[in-house]
């Protein structure tokens, strides 16, 4: 792991998201080293939590807030939930897919069902893989897993 | 006295066959001659002195050897010869053709004595002498028969022989018709006429030709056909006329009658090509234009009873003696009128009404009052027994009569069976039309409750949708912190926690889990709403097996399942396999605490043209038929959700399922005695 943010997490649900980082932190734990307890407080430093889709384009278009940014640091993977305010999940991952900067950048796309119309849509639109929240956490950790290694075996 | 009278006749006798040009010979029976005239001298050219005594043979041609003595022995038997055409040899030898009649004279007894012979010179001498007199005979014999009237005039012009033929026909006497008094019987309105002509025949001794009227001796006008030439002397000079007047009353009227046959046969044609054809404004000008240049009428109507009994009629006006082509009153002259029968008035009217023509000479007015007319007349067209429409005109020169009825009626009633054809044409095509129109509404009005209807349903939908993306995102969230916060209490934090405390945490993280199996049952049932039918073939036989496999975690080791004669019907498979999965794991756990829990699906036996009913049965704790009516509400449950856990969707969605394919769904139970649900997949009937 170097510095740079790995993971951008857009999610607009406080809780949802540090459910994720909760995740995440459990995920990284074993790699990273170290005990549980501090790991969230590190795992900040790799992972970069937005709020709405217009924060999302921003960050990996370094603009607006982020236009300080390094256009050379693009996260390895965002997780993208699709309801979002302002900017919607399905455009960012239009804008993303359709920008050569960003085209290669796998997406992990969040959605609530997989019944979703948007679902196929972004399924249309190049996300890599999917998942989906379920209420059961447990399966909620399984999932993000399972995406995030896929991912990792690009 | 008497033997005077005699000696005074044959005196007279005597003179008369001296002076006759024709040979008058007396011969006695045996031939000789006995008397011999100076025609007979001038003849033959022998005297009578050479000729009594001789025999008639002297006189034969050898052309004919014995004709004479033939004629004898004729004339012996009493017979008479007449105008018998011979040839006879004159004293110098020439041939002279001659007529001759010969006749027995008998005496006092009747006993045949003699023979009298009169012979005419039929040769080219007397040709001109003999064809004037075989003229005049013609002509007498002409004017005796009656058919024609010979006249003479002197070379003035003046009549001055008695005219027996013409007063015959006249009717005048002798004195009437000497000098110009015959022309009294020329109709006074021929007399000036026929005067011109004649002046001029006379004028140049040209003949003389032309016609007029003459009154009968009954008072009657007949048209005469009259001609008459110059009788020319040998200088050319007009010594007097010969005419005659035939009477071609007869002729004439057949040649009109012709005519007008004629003439109403092209009117027929010609209304038996506007009346299949003609547009609805053109047919009535065209209509009219015919009438009036048939009838020689300045106003017309013409028009058809409508279908609500109306009078639909146009009037056309134009100038008197314009024919066809004539320039139109400008203005309303041709406008479409209608009349409704409250208004049907004067002779137009009446006709109308009373279904036959009739006329009137007086004055009145033409349908809406428009026009003042004189002289209507009115026929209106009738087709067994159904007045069609109407003919009328007005104004002609003359009075109507009789006849101009007749005639008009004779066209209406030939034209009725075309004017027919054609008004059923037009109100079929209205009604054609009419229906077309209804139709054309009732689809447009449709169309735009469908349009409605489906963006409402659009609306409901998509509402519908937007609340299903939002119940499923935002309701399932706090549910997901609530459930993985405390997941996470108590598995990272359980040394810390008081005994109970594990226990409530996990009281609200099964909580939380239920809820999420509301939500998703909700999420289907409405989802089932919006979806749309696939419809197919479908077995339900092999849907129950899937859904038996789908369930088989939750079936219990004594359970015994049956799965009767199940027919094929129409629906949408995935659908369907929902209410056997929600039926069958109804069964499942409502006789789950039955030492032998058995369930049975099939069909009822089925009625003729009947749906199939399907049934799930089970033999488990049954429910109240009274709170039946609950059964298949969204979140009503029967039983405690502790006994038997559920979120109290499934017979909803069941019934769902089933009523969106036409179908009908219910239930039968007995408290602890089982439950039976049926159910059909399309409608009864």
């Amino acid at each position: 792991m170097n510095d740079r943010v790995q993971i951008l997490l857009v999610d607009d649900n406080p809780s949802d998201a540090e459910l994720t980082l909760h995740v995440l932190s459990r995920h990284f734990a074993g790699r990273i080293g170290g005990n549980a307890d501090n790991a969230a407080e590190r795992i900040a430093d790799h992972i970069k939590v937005v709020h709405d889709g217009a924060e999302a384009l921003d960050f990996i278009f370094c603009t607006g807030a982020y236009a300080a940014r390094n256009p050379q640091d693009l996260p390895q993977t965002m997780l993208l939930d699709l309801k979002l305010p302002k900017v919607d999940g399905l455009e960012v991952l239009r804008r993303a897919k359709a920008d050569p900067r960003t085209r290669d950048m796998p997406i992990v796309v969040f959605s609530s069902s997989w019944e979703d119309s948007d679902v196929r849509q972004a399924r249309a639109l190049g996300a890599h893989s999917f998942v989906v929240k379920p209420v059961d956490f447990t399966q909620f950790v399984e999932a993000v897993r399972a995406a995030l290694n896929l991912t990792e075996a690009l | 006295m008497r033997a005077c009278a005699t000696i005074m006749h044959a005196t007279y006798l005597a003179a008369i066959v001296d002076s006759s040009d024709d040979a008058i010979i007396g011969a006695r029976p045996d031939g000789v001659i006995e008397t011999w005239n100076r025609g007979a001298e001038n003849l033959y050219g022998y005297a009578a002195r050479e000729m009594i005594g001789r025999h008639l043979a002297l006189l034969e041609s050898p052309e004919q050897p014995g004709e004479i003595s033939r004629i004898l022995e004729r004339i012996a038997r009493g017979e008479t010869i007449r105008h018998h055409r011979t040839v006879r040899i004159a004293k110098d030898g020439a041939r002279v053709e001659v007529s001759v009649t010969i006749s027995p004279i008998r005496d006092a007894g009747g006993s045949v004595v003699g023979a009298s012979a009169i012979a005419r010179d039929m040769g080219e001498r007397a040709a001109l002498e003999n064809a004037l007199r075989f003229s005049e005979e013609r002509y007498r014999s002409l004017a005796l028969a009656g058919a024609q009237i010979v006249w003479t005039k002197n070379a003035r012009g003046e009549v001055v022989e008695d005219w027996p033929m013409w007063r015959a026909f006249t009717g005048q006497a002798v004195s009437e018709t000497t000098g110009r008094g015959w022309a009294s019987a020329v109709h006074p309105e021929d007399r000036e006429r026929i005067g011109v002509v004649w002046e001029a025949a006379l004028r140049n001794g040209s003949m003389y030709e032309t016609e007029y009227r003459l009154r009968r001796h009954d008072g009657e006008y007949r048209h005469m056909a009259v001609r008459g030439v110059p009788v020319l002397e040998p200088g050319g000079r007009v010594r007097e006329w010969i005419g005659s007047c035939a009477d071609i009353t007869e002729r004439k009227r057949a040649e009109e009658e012709g005519q007008k046959a004629q003439r109403e046969l092209a009117l027929k044609t010609r209304f038996a090509t506007i009346f299949p054809t003609a547009a609805e404004p053109e047919i009535f000008a065209a209509v009219l234009d015919a009438i009036l240049d048939h009838t020689h009428s300045a106003e017309g109507v013409f028009g058809y009873i409508g279908e609500d009994g109306a009078l639909i009629c146009s009037i056309r006006t134009r100038k008197a003696g314009k024919e066809s082509g004539a320039s139109q009153d400008a203005g309303a002259a041709c406008e479409t009128l209608r009349i409704p029968q409250s208004e049907w008035e004067g002779v137009w009217g009446r006709a109308l009404r009373e279904k036959r023509s009739l006329y009137s000479n007086e004055p009145g007015a033409s349908p809406a009052g428009r026009i003042p007319v004189r002289r209507m007349l009115a026929v209106p067209i009738v087709f067994q027994e159904e007045p069609l429409g109407l003919f009328a005109i007005a104004n002609k020169t003359a009075d109507h009569v009789e006849s101009d009825r007749q005639t008009l009626e004779r066209i209406a009633r030939d034209v009725a069976p075309v004017f027919k054809a054609r008004l059923q044409r037009d109100a079929q095509e209205r009604a054609r039309k009419r229906a077309e129109e209804e139709v054309r509404t009732v689809n447009a009005e449709l169309e735009k409750r469908v349009q409605e209807r489906t963006a409402q349903w659009e609306a409901a939908n998509h509402e519908l949708e937007s609340f299903a993306y939002s119940v499923s995102h935002d309701l399932r969230a706090p549910l997901r912190a609530i459930h993985g916060f405390s997941r996470i209490l108590i598995e990272e934090c359980a040394p810390e926690l008081p005994g109970d405390a594990k226990h409530y945490l996990e009281v609200i993280r099964d909580n939380a889990l239920q809820m999420g199996e509301l939500i998703d049952d909700l999420l289907t049932l409405s989802r089932l709403s919006r979806q749309p039918l696939q419809k197919q073939a479908i077995a339900p036989a092999d849907l129950v097996a899937q859904a038996l496999d789908e369930l088989r975690p939750e079936m219990g080791p004594r359970i015994e399942i049956a799965v009767g004669d199940v027919p094929v019907c129409e629906g949408d498979p995935v659908l369907l396999k929902q209410v056997f999965v929600n039926l069958l794991s109804n069964a499942i756990k409502y006789s789950g605490r039955r030492a032998q829990a058995r369930i049975e699906v099939g069909a009822l036996p089925r009625a003729d043209g009947h749906a199939p009913v399907y049934f799930v049965r089970d033999n488990g704790v049954g429910f109240d038929m009274r709170y039946v009516h609950k059964l298949f509400g969204v979140f009503q449950r029967l039983h405690h959700a502790v006994d038997y856990p559920g979120t109290g969707v499934g017979l909803a969605t069941v019934q769902r399922i089933i009523h969106r394919h036409g179908g009908r769904v219910w239930a039968e139970s007995e408290i602890d005695r089982g439950a039976t649900f049926y159910f059909t997949m399309e409608p009864e009937a």
